[in-house]
């Protein structure tokens, strides 16, 4: 009964935000919704991504479009539409699962407070839209199970799956039982579980390596930026807590269950520290992951003493607090666009089809799925052709200066730029010779702005420049 | 079943709750949507031309256009939502001139821009 509230709880407060919106919440879904069509109309795993201005080559996993395309093929609905409730309803039955899995190794309390905080962590709650890492948290507790019973076949069969879904997540769930074996010394049992996922692996990438060599270097921009932002400097001091604190709770024998939930959170909280050196392992999901091993040593750190279980009421309001806060100020409830940012969208599409815009991701990433068009940005899954270029599109909307827009406008020959409401740089574009051509407000929020680029006699001149 | 004790239905109440906060809240932002948009405009022009362009609006209700050339207001002419800009150029050569249309809106009070240059040859 109280699982079953939980579960519609955590359903409802999933499923809620996608029915209200028209259109998938993520950006990152526009890329998967738009594979997932190529693959519906051909009936083929795609080796070239048309959509980015020049084409690159496709070599995401296609588990998670296939799965788009059929649910698609089977029910009828668009593929648009399938996306948006896919991972929600997914995200929504590692409720239940979780409660399967704890119930396997606790007792019932445990395993309904496990339930209960995965069904309200904000974290998990906001990731459970846009990447198919989802997918892959979902049969990560399955995957425990078998590697705490020592089913090392099993094991790697799921690792194999999830791999075919998103390589992240199955590197990562790679390293935890990796780690988890390590720490027993079961060499052996290593060899049992990775043989199959290293063939998968092989054989799905081995074809793939011409696709790789395009890129030079596509990993630079990450490496670049070096220093942690600021979110990344507030949070740390909780999460650090969010680790010590039940770790100083529990209490009692460490068995198989346990050690395999610390070596996630260990391996979690390592992979979040490592963003003070570098980005690149993606610490706005790796947080997410962090959390949902966290519940499961939540629920063993609150689930013993009466004290305990005030120190995990304590612990609910804090993340109950978190949940309206991050519903108020996330994009849990947002398109990835304003509506003046769609309409800037619908006018593109009325352009001539030599138009490409350069545009920040988000808007690129939707022009491309919602219009059929080409942009001259993408996402950063996949192989980048021209590193040097795709970061100076990315930094075109943050650059302070126009002569900094002028340089990049003028080296890639840019002819159109699409500003969203966000960018901030849409100013510094102003004193160059452009067109505002067209634009969209909403009150009170920034104008979505189209700009033309006036080359004359091969130069961008300043408008402000006379003979 | 097992009798709930504080903390289940702490746990119970408290999703009710978030349920109840989940449905009413809504953080997207609200209003019209209003847009403009030129076209037909010239980006060279012989001196002494006349600078003809289209004004497109939509989702305005009360508004006001007003065309500059540089930092010049300019009396404008209007049929329907298309927008004749006439001027007289001093020299030909003068190279870059940027034609603004400030569009008013009387409800709000803001003002929105759209521009163009030309290049008079």
């Amino acid at each position: 009964m109280i699982l079953m509230l939980i579960f519609i709880a955590g359903s409802f407060i999933r499923l809620y935000p996608a029915a209200v919106s028209d259109k998938p919440l993520r950006y990152d879904t526009y890329y998967h919704v738009r594979v997932a069509e190529l693959i519906k109309e051909t009936g083929s795993i795609p080796d070239f991504d048309p959509w980015p201005a020049g084409g690159r080559p496709h070599t995401y996993p296609p588990l998670y479009h296939i799965s788009l395309a059929v649910t698609s093929l089977l029910s009828g609905i668009p593929i648009l539409e399938v996306s948006r409730f896919f991972l929600p309803i997914l995200a929504s039955l590692t409720i239940p699962v979780a409660f399967w899995l704890v119930r396997k190794f606790r007792d019932e309390k445990t395993a309904l407070i496990a339930a209960f905080l995965l069904a309200i962590s904000p974290y998990l709650i906001s990731s459970s839209y846009e990447s198919p890492q989802v997918i892959g948290l979902l049969l990560a507790l399955p995957l425990a199970y078998f590697m705490i019973n020592s089913k090392h076949l099993y094991s790697g069969m799921l690792i194999s799956v999830i791999f075919l879904f998103n390589t992240f997540i199955a590197l990562f769930l790679s390293a935890v039982i990796f780690i988890f074996l390590l720490s027993e010394k079961r060499f052996k049992a290593m060899a049992k579980t990775f043989w199959l996922p290293a063939v998968v692996l092989a054989l799905f990438f081995l074809p793939r390596l011409d696709a790789f060599s395009c890129s030079n270097f596509w990993i630079g921009p990450f490496f670049i930026s070096k220093s942690a932002d600021i979110w990344v400097k507030f949070v740390t001091p909780s999460f650090l807590a969010m680790v010590l604190i039940p770790i100083a709770l529990i209490k009692g024998k460490t068995d198989r269950y346990r050690r395999f939930w610390y070596a996630w959170v260990g391996l979690s909280i390592i992979l979040f520290l490592s963003h003070y050196l570098t980005p690149i392992f993606h610490p706005w999901r790796q947080d997410s992951i962090l959390m949902f091993g966290l519940v499961f040593f939540f629920a063993e750190a609150v689930s013993g003493k009466d004290k305990k279980r005030l120190l995990f009421l304590a612990v609910f309001a804090l993340a109950s607090l978190f949940v309206l806060n991050s519903m108020y100020h996330s994009w849990l409830f947002d398109r990835p666009l304003t509506s003046n940012e769609y309409s800037l969208i619908n006018y593109i599409s009325t352009m001539p089809q030599n138009v490409v815009p350069l545009a920040n991701h988000d808007v690129c990433s939707n022009l491309m799925t919602l219009t059929n068009r080409s942009c001259l940005l993408d996402t950063n899954f996949e192989c980048i052709p021209d590193a040097k270029k795709w970061y100076d599109y990315e930094n075109f909307f943050w650059v302070r200066s126009p002569e900094q827009m002028r340089t990049i406008l003028s080296t890639y020959s840019v002819n159109t730029v699409a500003f969203a409401g966000g960018d901030w740089a849409q100013s510094v574009i102003v004193p160059l010779d452009v067109n505002k051509e067209y634009s969209a407000w909403l009150p009170n929020t920034p104008d979505a702005s189209l700009y033309e680029i006036n080359i004359r006699h091969g130069n961008l001149s300043y408008y402000s420049e006379r003979p | 079943m097992d009798r709930l004790e504080l903390w289940e239905l702490t746990i119970v109440l408290s999703c009710l709750i978030l349920i109840l906060i989940a449905l009413t809240l809504n953080t997207l932002p609200k209003g019209p949507v209003t847009e403009a948009w030129l076209s037909d405009y010239p980006t060279s022009l012989g001196a002494g031309q006349n600078v003809s362009f289209k004004l497109h609006l939509n989702g305005w209700s009360e508004y006001e256009v007003i065309t500059f050339l540089d930092d010049e207001k300019q009396a404008t002419v209007r049929s329907n939502n298309h927008y004749t800009l006439s001027f007289t150029l001093p020299n030909p050569g003068t190279g870059m001139h940027r034609i603004t249309t400030k569009i008013n809106d009387l409800n709000s009070g803001d003002s929105h821009y759209l521009f163009f240059t030309v290049d008079v040859l």
